[in-house]
């Protein structure tokens, strides 16, 4: 019998089994997709996106479809921090599965409170810090734009955890690799981009906007171009492991990113699609490196021939 | 339990001028399907458009393992399943969301649909007449060739009326002015309704001004159609202490009671 090829990548102190995590606000808490497939065989759950009070979230449409993608403000409803402790966590821990929680706040202030509430909590494996929200009081920047303003918020919440640390980049900057920089040298143990695309649609007939927010952000295939680009500077840039994501459908795709040089891979819209794609894509990568000849995907990581 | 499946198209039939009916084969889902929920349905293997379509259950055979659907084409995904011939898969994920609950007495029930709103109010009058209770079936159309399946619809009421905008069928106006005749000369468990939100509003108040229980089928953009995304939320009113401001029309919905629905909100 030939040995299966080796799936398991640490990132940052985040442990996996396989390199396929599920991205933070396509996937619930998890018990949404239960009956679709086995949550245990997921390289890890990124939960949606968690405040400390609960968020209302944008009026509808929340969504619209465009080409190949599709265009949400969901304006990131949750239940706030103390509703998913009590309320999702319970289900999350019954699995053999690492759980990130993905942060988002107004201040660095909030995200440092945050992080050292879920800090004391069991079962949590790492911390997505989503810095693409916009920051109340600098008039509504969104922190991951700004450099400065990256690393306040990723050196606070460095200063309350042990935790891996991941840094959440948006791709609706100048230079991606100086904020992934940025936030390297602030402590983050990965990086995980992209975050949504900002863009907007409008219905010609009506001359209105199809999104009750106006704009919106952009996933699914039509943004994966984008992604792998930005995956691969970051990854000639910073010393940290990747995570990859924006547009991923396929194995093949999530092939291309981990070539890029991405150590592990997230999954968003094409769970809408094809609840199991995480497991396919687990599934279709294994047998890429098989056919490849290749024993560990460390051999496929950062692979790219130029 | 709600799943993922591959259903053979037996047949895909045009019923009016932009409206077509779905029988598909799904043995075992069939038999667990309840009316007033829907199916998330991926109209074609291609990226565009990406996003499934939640389509209702019009009627189900549990003997024969037969769901059907009837949809208006109005987008691209409406017109790609309106192309699928006998013989293909089409892929369904379901049943999703929570369905009708007939509320039980000695009265009858009052079904008001209104234009592709009328698709899943068959399944219901189906299940009531299995229970041997009276139905009077009110449904609104913009004209005489947007009246579909209305045979279907006589096989289970006890009264029919169609109202078309033009006059072109049945009266003439909107299916909503009949409401309070029937609300004041009949004795009603429940009234049942599905259809543009504006009719629904109008069904709600009257229902709710008389008392009488009322439930509404509402619709959202969906993307997920499985509770994870939180596209698809509709204001409801909650508890001030609660942590939700919204529900969620696929896992909530897309049934609610009249009186959770908050209507003025717009
Ligand atoms: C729970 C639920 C059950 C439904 N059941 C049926 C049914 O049994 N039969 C039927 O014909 N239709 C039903 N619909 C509406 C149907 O889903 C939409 O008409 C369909 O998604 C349009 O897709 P499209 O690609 O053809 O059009 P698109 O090009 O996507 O859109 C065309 C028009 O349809 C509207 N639309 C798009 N998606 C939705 C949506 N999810 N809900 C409402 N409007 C939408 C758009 O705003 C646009 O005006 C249901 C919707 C919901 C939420
Ligand atoms: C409906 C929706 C909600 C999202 N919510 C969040 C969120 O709460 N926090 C976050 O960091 N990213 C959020 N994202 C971004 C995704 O995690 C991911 O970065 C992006 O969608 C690109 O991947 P994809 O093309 O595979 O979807 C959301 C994306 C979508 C489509
Ligand atoms: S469609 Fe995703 S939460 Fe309802």
């Amino acid at each position: 019998m030939k040995n299966k090829p080796s799936l398991a990548v640490n990132i940052g102190g985040l442990k996996m089994n396989n390199p396929v995590m599920t991205a933070s606000g396509t996937f619930g808490f998890g018990k949404e997709y239960a009956p679709y497939l086995d949550l245990n065989r997921l390289g890890a759950i990124v939960v949606k996106g968690t405040t400390l009070k609960p968020k209302a979230g944008n009026k509808v449409p929340r969504i619209a479809e465009t080409p190949a993608g599709m265009l949400n403000a969901v304006g990131l409803e949750n239940p706030g921090v103390d509703y998913f402790l009590a309320h999702e966590m319970p289900f999350l821990k019954q699995h053999d599965v690492p759980v990130v929680v993905n942060i988002a706040g107004n201040s660095a202030a909030d995200y440092a409170e945050l992080a050292a509430r879920l800090d004391r909590e069991e079962g949590i494996a790492a911390l997505e810090v989503n810095i693409s929200c916009p920051n109340v009081k600098q008039g509504g920047i969104a922190f991951g734009t700004q450099c400065s303003m990256a690393q306040d918020v990723i050196g606070a919440v460095r200063k309350v955890t042990q935790l891996p640390l991941i840094a959440k980049l948006s791709p609706n900057v100048t230079s991606i690799v100086e904020i992934a920089k940025s936030v390297e040298e602030a402590g983050a143990d990965a990086v995980s981009l992209i975050n949504t695309l900002l863009g907007m649609s409008i219905d010609a007939k009506t001359r209105k906007p199809r999104l009750a927010n106006i704009v919106g952000g952009l996933s699914g295939p039509a943004v994966k171009p984008v992604a792998l680009r930005m995956v691969w500077q970051v990854a000639g840039a910073i010393d940290i492991p990747i995570i990859g994501m924006g547009g991923i459908m396929t194995a093949e795709d999530a092939v291309e990113f981990l070539i890029a040089g991405a150590s592990a891979v997230a999954v968003g819209t094409a769970n809408f699609v094809n609840p199991h794609a995480t497991m396919d894509i687990v599934n279709g990568i294994e047998q890429y490196l098989e056919e490849e000849g290749m024993k560990d995907i460390h051999e496929l990581i950062g692979s790219l021939q130029i | 339990m709600s799943q993922q499946m591959q259903a053979r198209i037996l047949f895909n039939e045009q019923v009016g001028p932009d409206v077509f009916r779905m029988v598909v084969e799904a043995p075992e889902i069939a038999k667990e399907v309840k009316s007033g929920q829907f199916f998330h349905v991926r109209c074609g293997a291609e990226y565009d458009p990406l996003l499934r379509r939640p389509i209702s259950i019009h009627q189900y055979r549990s003997k024969t393992g037969e769901l059907f659907f009837l949809y208006q084409v109005k987008g691209k995904g409406t017109a790609l399943l309106s192309q699928m011939r006998p013989g293909e898969y089409v892929d369904l994920m379901g049943p999703l969301g929570n369905g009708f609950s007939l509320k039980k007495g000695n009265g009858l029930y009052v079904l008001v649909g209104g234009g592709i709103g009328i698709a899943p109010l068959l399944s219901v009058a189906q299940d009531i007449k299995k229970q041997g209770f009276e139905i009077v079936t009110l449904l609104g159309a913009q004209s005489r060739s947007h009246v579909y399946v209305e045979d279907d619809f006589r096989l289970y009421s006890d009264q029919i009326f169609i109202w078309t905008v033009d006059g072109s069928s049945g009266l003439k106006g909107l299916v909503t002015h009949m409401l309070p005749e029937v609300i004041r000369t009949c004795n009603i468990n429940q009234i049942l309704t599905c259809g543009p939100h504006g009719m629904l509003k109008e069904v709600a108040q009257q229902a709710m001004a008389a008392n009488i229980p009322c439930q509404v089928s509402l619709e959202e953009k969906m993307g997920c159609g499985v509770g994870a995304c939180l596209s698809c939320a509709c204001s409801i009113k909650v508890p001030e202490d609660s942590a939700f401001t919204y529900k969620k029309v696929c896992v909530d919905g897309p049934v609610f009671e009249a009186e959770e629905v908050i209507w003025d909100e717009e």
